[in-house]
């Protein structure tokens, strides 16, 4: 029989993407029942089930490489682990791989960079020179700074910062119509993150690429780890 | 179906959009054919409260069995998303076909309580149907209404086109069969509505008058055809064994109110509460077996991979075998880490040993509802237990670890003196003092109790149906004083608002005059009513004004047992005589067993054939 310890890679799509990361979590841990899979559970006075996911997803946004470690009462194979536990699966939730996981470190804690495919529809008739010209002029600059209001022991407190180097690669694919898709790669995880939320609103800011907010879709692609300088699945 | 883009586009705005999107676990969608007759459950709450009512489950899924019948359902959408529909020009839509609701050939509504009338037309309102009866036509969904509430079907008469009385289980089978039958032979609605009202449980209120005494009170309520019945009786399942029960049921996206599976144990309650509606319209009591309840309990665990079951009903601790039952249950699921939660229990010894047993190490709260503050009080509202019942189980629940405790309280009941508020005070003093009357060393946790009190309101088919309610004025003086002397750093006290009460009441026993007080409320811009966000006591009482109905003819109005009531007509199995007869022992503050120790006479055993 196989290891206990999974990690795997699932999708987010359809209407599944309205589902919150806690609501997300209260799916999985019904899945798991539901295949009959038992998952081991914390000690202590409330337990919980052994379930972590690598990092949240904004709602609405959809995504094909969302990650979450579980742990199991006992070891299966994978091969049927992914059959049993898809066939309970509610639609756009579908789990694409898994394989045991051999370090020890939480998944979050390991993920260091997203990257998205986004869609957005401009509210100015842009030529694709102007457009292009935008995305330079962006790229081109040292600060970007965005602040964040946080409560620090009842006070609000207004923090700054520079997200510029959070922002790895942003390239347009496509521009039709006022349609622009370009795909980019952000810092993402436990040692800073950065949404593609914050992306397009600091654009505007900064470059006056305004966009019609009810047509833009995200869709994450995949997550990363650093391994030795380079990006690496987290498989 | 709907513009599908432009939902897509909406949804992002809005609060909770998995609200509107269906697809969850165990939901039926089904192709259309020019067989299929399409039913709406229409829940006229928010999407976690409608997913939390078991009757919802019950309904969508039996209904579902059938091939032809086609059930999906119809919630209420909060207000951001009800403002982005109108804007956008998208009618309500089934959860299931994103149709809009105008190509349903039914649409039902559950009456689980008054406030939530205004949400029905609302909702009628945005799938673009007529609101009133009268005005709808042959190409309009035919509308619906049953549940608790539907007991006293006359305040939404201008809306609804039948009633359904009683259990729902066999009576939807039977008007949708008779609905597919007309349909064949190209009948119209309003021969179908005429023949549905044969099908006994069924009230269709546009085939009935009603004339009025100078007084205002009822003269004569009487069918316009002599064909048309006089008197309409509930319907019931005889078993509960044999009744239909989902084995899966939807598992919903986000957190609903009750998201877990709800055995139902029993239906109808014994104890013959005075003040209690449900304890009268729910009866006879007819139990699940235990072999019954283990099994579905099995199968719909592992249909939902729920973590939680939680047992239905009136008074969960007068369910027969209840020891075996949770013993059998805690067996069978406790090593799944699966949970047992047991809601309106009865708290004594017997009750707490139970909660220990599958509470094991988390201890949530105790609740207790002694509904009155004195003993003459409690006995007047037959509710039959003593301070000494309380304060032994409390003593017991402290000894046991137990800190935190609820008491619900009832302000307004009949009879009531000062003396029995003060008695509410010195209970919930009494069950501090305990607390802290033991030796230092036995006081575990930090001891939390929290009284509320709600504002009586006289419901039909009780005992104190004839009773006038206590006006706001009244109320608000009474929580005035309350406040004044509860004070006390351990002790918590919350209070219903009058003003809902006092509209609840007017409703409760509301009569088809209501009805256009009722669509005049909603005109104004009254929904969500229960809500209190969304309540304005300002817009109903405009209400009122305009349509020239007096509210207080209907809360704070004694009425003579000579008085024909707007529910009359209705049949619940128990005997007007019997509820006279426990009003006036009400009087002399005489008790009334719990008929499970004998039969009280009640008059549903006759109704029904034996069936208790």
């Amino acid at each position: 029989m196989g290891n206990t310890h999974i990690r795997m890679k699932f999708t987010k799509c359809n209407n599944s993407k309205y589902i919150s990361h806690l609501d997300l979590m209260r799916l999985f841990q019904r899945a798991f029942r539901r295949a009959g899979l038992h998952l081991k559970h914390t000690e202590g006075f409330n337990p919980q089930p052994k379930l972590a996911f690598a990092t949240a997803l904004s709602l609405g946004t959809t995504s094909e490489g969302e990650y979450l470690d579980a742990e199991l009462e006992e070891g299966i194979d994978l091969l049927p682990f992914k059959q049993t536990i898809n066939s309970v699966l509610p639609d756009g939730v579908v789990v694409l791989d898994a394989n045991y996981r051999t370090d020890k470190e939480s998944i979050a804690s390991l993920i260091r960079y997203g990257t998205y495919i986004v869609e957005v529809t401009l509210q100015d008739d842009l030529s694709k020179e102007e457009l292009e010209e935008k995305f330079e002029k962006y790229l081109s600059l040292e600060e970007i700074m965005v602040t964040k209001k946080k409560k620090k022991r009842g006070r609000m407190v207004i923090k700054e910062s520079n997200i510029r180097e959070l922002i790895i690669s942003l390239d347009i694919l496509m521009y039709e119509d006022k349609k622009v898709t370009f795909k980019t790669t952000l810092v993402t995880g436990s040692n800073g993150n950065l949404k593609p939320e914050l992306l397009l609103e600091t654009m505007e800011r900064y470059v006056e690429l305004r966009v019609d907010e009810r047509e833009t879709h995200i869709h994450r692609l995949d997550l990363y780890v650093e391994q030795d300088g380079e990006m690496a699945s987290p498989l | 179906m709907i513009d599908m883009k432009l939902l897509e586009k909406i949804l992002p705005t809005v609060e909770k959009p998995a609200r509107y999107i269906g697809g969850e676990l165990n939901s039926i969608v089904k192709e259309v054919t020019d067989e299929t007759v399409r039913f709406g459950f229409g829940f006229p709450d928010v999407y976690e409260i409608a997913m939390s009512h078991l009757g919802m489950h019950i309904l969508y899924n039996l209904l579902n069995e059938t091939d032809y019948i086609y059930c999906e359902r119809v919630f209420t959408p909060w207000a951001d998303m009800e403002k982005e529909m109108r804007e956008n020009n998208i009618p309500l839509y089934g959860l299931e076909s994103k149709d809009s609701i105008q190509e349903l050939d039914f649409l039902g509504f559950t009456l689980q309580y008054e406030m939530s009338y205004t949400n029905i037309l609302n909702m009628i309102d945005l799938g673009n149907i007529p609101v009133l009866s009268a005005d709808r036509g042959e190409n309009d969904p035919i509308i619906v209404a049953g549940g608790p509430c539907a007991y006293n079907p006359e305040p939404l008469v201008d809306v609804i086109d039948f009633f359904i009385l009683g259990e729902g289980e066999e009576v939807n089978i039977e008007f949708i069969d008779l609905f597919k039958k007309f349909r064949e032979q190209g009948k119209t609605r309003r021969e179908y509505l005429e023949a549905v009202s044969e099908i006994e449980g069924i009230y269709v209120p546009s085939l009935y008058d009603v004339t009025y005494k100078e007084d205002g009170t009822i003269e004569e309520f009487f069918p316009k055809d002599s064909k048309f019945p006089r008197t309409i009786k509930k319907r019931i399942v005889t078993s509960l064994d044999t009744t239909y029960f989902p084995e899966k049921i939807i598992v919903p996206f986000i957190e609903a109110v009750h998201d877990r599976v709800m055995l139902e144990i029993f239906r109808g309650c014994t104890r013959g509460c005075r003040f209690c509606q449900a304890g009268i319209i729910y009866r006879p009591v007819r139990e699940r077996s235990v072999e019954t309840l283990l099994d579905l309990a099995k199968k719909l665990i592992t249909a939902t991979g729920y973590e939680e079951i939680s047992l239905s009903s009136l008074s969960t601790s007068d369910y027969s075998r209840i020891e075996e039952l949770v013993i059998k249950l805690m067996d069978e699921f406790k090593s799944q880490k699966i949970g047992l939660s047991l809601p309106s229990l009865r708290i004594d010894n017997f009750s707490i040993d139970i909660i220990e047993e599958i509470q094991e190490v988390r201890k949530t709260g105790l609740t207790f509802a002694p509904e009155a503050g004195t003993q003459r009080l409690r006995d007047v509202i037959n509710k039959g237990i003593t301070e000494d019942d309380i304060m032994g189980s409390v003593n017991d629940a402290f000894s046991r670890g137990w800190s935190t405790v609820k008491l619900y309280f009832m302000i307004g009941l009949p009879t009531e003196t000062h003396e029995d508020l003060q008695g509410i005070k010195d209970l919930t003093f009494k069950v501090k003092d305990q607390f802290f009357d033991r030796p230092k060393e036995e006081i575990e946790g930090d001891l939390k109790i929290t009284a509320s009190t709600s504002c009586f309101v006289p419901k039909p088919f009780t005992p104190f149906q004839w009773y006038a309610q206590d006006t706001i004025e009244e109320f608000d003086e009474k929580i005035k004083f309350l406040k004044s002397i509860m004070k006390e750093k351990k002790i918590k006290y919350n209070h219903h608002d009058s003003p809902v009460s006092f509209l609840e009441a007017v409703i409760a026993r509301g009569d088809r005059r209501v009805s256009k007080v009722i669509v005049q409320a909603w005109k104004n811009g009254c929904r969500f009513d229960g809500w209190s966000e969304h309540f304005s006591f300002e817009k109903w009482m405009d209400a009122f004004e305009q349509t020239g109905v007096d509210p207080h003819f209907y809360a704070n109005r004694t009425r003579e047992y000579s008085e024909i009531l707007p529910w009359d007509f209705i049949d619940i199995g128990v005997d007007k005589q019997y509820l006279i007869d426990e009003n006036e022992k009400s009087k002399t503050e005489s008790l009334t067993h719990d008929c499970r120790d004998g039969c009280t006479n009640c008059g549903i055993n006759k109704s029904f054939g034996g069936v208790c």
